[in-house]
């Protein structure tokens, strides 16, 4: 990109990228020393610099701890811009996998009442829980017609199907439907690809693993997330499948084509966007909330899938939901800028919302504590579970993970699969994987530290830790 | 057939290779022709996430029609395919042929892949799902055609 990033560190966990080229505002990286990309193989500093260049940008580009990078966006970037002002939305800053994120079940039973049952549970889910290339998935929708009830009113269709239990609703982010889905923005393509894939993992990082709660941080709102010590947990990390994937490409294309008319240009094509206030715009809108919904569906079946096999293993099947929340998505936020309120379009690409507590959208349960923020970890490490905070520096947005350091094709190189599942059981963690190169690809030494990785969100006062979970069964796609 | 190894790069004449990219996968590919090339773009991407054995033998193919007004828009196009007919269809393209129109229809090409069934193929690799534009290249230089393609998975 040639951009060429000066760094200037203002907190030992926050970094200035000043204004230079066609910057329209800094950039922010939020990270240790430790944690700052390294330039010569990962360039998502340049990316922070080129989404300081959108039109209508507030504030700065935004950079979370476990940053990475990605294409056109870096992962784990945060920008805002301000729609009255000609601020754009752009699909690439929302990712190729639109509502993508991470979905948390608590289970009433404890490690040392499910772990003599891990194995047969672990097989249990192996075979209920469809992946990889293989066709399947929870759901087989009767009727073709039924997809556009699931893209305009996502779990609430599930609901109304017997997919679901109550507080089903209340704990998933927007009580599981993004507002205003147009389906009739969404081509052929993307519904072929949506039909067969209903409550269906994928692959590459995506996964379902049962966990244990290791420490409980924050006993408050622990206790309001229903999370407590030794709990048995079950976490979901997948999205909008193939649906997801096809609209991002569709509509990178369409705004390509219309960019010149806004007399917009951009250092990337993945950047490709166009005022929020426009007719392209406007539909991209409409089809990413109804990925939206899809992607909330597609967790919810995954979840009842895991239910059925904790009922037929253990007898205990009810796992209430702690919480869903997306990390690849924008959304249309109010927000105070230089001390006045503006109406934005926050993109949030491998960052997860983070509203503090007594913000209304929350259920009256997470009120008092603040929106739960789930961080999976790399496969086969812990994951977390924090709480937004007051005043959070990026527009009420954390991390979403631990965040790559190696390439697939590095990963691969310095790790055999088999040895890895072998590591991996040895460790206590049982594994059910989709192949032998995919677990290797997903090896925990291709990540940061997830550890690291909460400390800094902590410190940079982006979200507060609330628990530790650590896996005991992984399900990898 | 390349080995994927990067040495092959400028030593043979038609290849194709995986490269590093943390994000997802990045791929490579070269021959001296364009379509050649864009054929062995479909292997690399192919080859990124299920193992080549027996099965390779083709047993069914494919047809369709693409815009192709540039070079990139074709190679965008075809690869777009072959996760579409992979994940919708459960084929896998092992070999591409392409026929660029002249005349009234210039700029769309008819394609044709032959394919093996997916259930036929042992998985080895996260399955693509998109192709980006990031950093994407396809050009003529030195006496080759050379693409570069980050690939969603």
């Amino acid at each position: 990109m040639g951009i060429g990033v000066e760094l200037v560190e203002e907190t030992p966990v926050r970094w200035r990228i000043k204004p230079s080229g066609r910057m329209a505002v800094p950039g922010i990286v939020f990270a240790s020393r430790e944690l700052l990309p390294g330039a010569a193989e990962d360039r998502s500093l340049d990316q922070v610099a080129a989404v300081a260049t959108l039109p209508g940008i507030v504030s700065a580009s935004y950079a979370m701890p476990d940053v990475h990078w990605g294409y056109g966006f870096p992962i784990g970037g945060v920008a805002a811009t301000d729609v009255e002002a000609g601020g754009v939305v752009s699909p690439g800053g929302v990712g190729f996998d639109i509502s993508c994120g991470v979905r948390l079940l608590v289970s009433d039973l404890d490690a040392a009442a499910v772990m003599p049952y891990l194995p047969a549970l672990m097989d249990a889910l192996d075979a209920a829980i469809p992946r990889g290339m293989a066709k399947g998935a929870v759901w087989r929708l009767p009727d073709p017609g039924l997809l556009d009830d699931i893209l305009v009113r996502g779990v609430v269709a599930a609901l109304e199907h017997g997919h679901g239990q109550d507080g089903d609703l209340e704990h998933c982010e927007d009580h599981g439907a993004v507002a205003d889905a147009d389906p009739e923005r969404i081509g052929q393509r993307a519904r072929e690809r949506a039909l067969g894939q209903v409550g269906s993992l994928g692959s590459g990082n995506h996964f379902l693993e049962v966990q244990v709660v290791d420490q409980v941080l924050e006993p408050a709102a622990a206790e309001a997330y229903g999370l407590r010590p030794d709990a048995v947990c079950v976490m979901i990390h997948t999205g909008s499948r193939g649906l997801g994937h096809q609209i991002c490409g569709d509509f990178v294309r369409v705004m390509e084509r219309a960019m010149p008319a806004y007399g917009i240009t951009v250092p990337d094509r993945q950047l490709a966007c166009v005022p929020v206030d426009s007719p392209e715009g406007r539909a991209y809108l409409g089809a990413m909330a109804a990925a939206a919904n899809y992607g909330r569906v597609n967790r919810q079946l995954l979840g009842q899938a895991a239910r059925r096999a904790f009922h037929d293993v253990t007898g205990h099947g009810e796992l209430p939901l702690v919480y869903d929340v997306s990390h690849n998505l924008a959304k249309i936020e109010t927000h105070l800028v230089d001390g006045v309120a503006r109406q934005l379009c926050v993109h949030r690409k491998g960052a997860t919302r983070a509203l503090p507590p007594g913000h209304p959208e929350l259920a009256p349960r997470h009120r008092a504590a603040g929106q739960p923020v789930l961080v999976p970890g790399s496969m086969g490490t812990a994951s977390y579970v924090l709480a937004g905070v007051p005043g959070g520096p990026a527009f009420a947005s954390a991390c979403h993970g631990a965040g790559r350091t190696m390439s697939r094709h590095q990963a691969l190189k310095a790790t055999k699969g088999a040895r890895l599942r072998a590591e991996l059981e040895a460790a206590g963690v049982a594994v059910r994987g989709a192949s032998m190169r995919g677990l290797a690809e997903e090896a925990p030494g291709a990540y940061k530290d997830v550890d690291a990785v909460v400390r800094v969100c902590a410190l940079a006062g982006l979200a507060t830790p609330v628990a530790r979970l650590r896996p005991v069964g992984v399900v990898k796609g | 057939m390349s080995s994927g190894e990067p040495a092959g790069f400028d030593g043979e004449r038609a290849g194709h290779r995986a490269i590093p990219h943390t994000a997802d996968i990045a791929i490579e590919a070269w021959a001296p022709g364009m379509d050649e090339c864009v054929g062995q773009a479909v292997l690399a991407l192919v080859e990124s996430f299920v193992a080549p054995g027996a099965a390779w033998k083709p047993s069914d193919e494919v047809a369709f029609s693409v815009a192709a007004a540039s070079a990139e828009d074709l190679l965008v196009a075809v690869l777009d395919e072959v996760i579409y007919q992979a994940e919708v269809h459960g084929r896998i393209p092992v070999d591409t042929s392409i026929d660029e129109r002249t005349g009234a229809t210039e700029g769309r090409a008819d394609v044709r892949f032959a394919t093996v069934p997916a259930a036929d193929v042992e998985l080895v690799g996260a399955v693509p799902k998109a192709v980006a534009l990031h950093e994407l290249r396809f050009a003529r230089t030195g006496g080759l055609w050379r693409c570069h393609v980050t690939i969603d998975v």
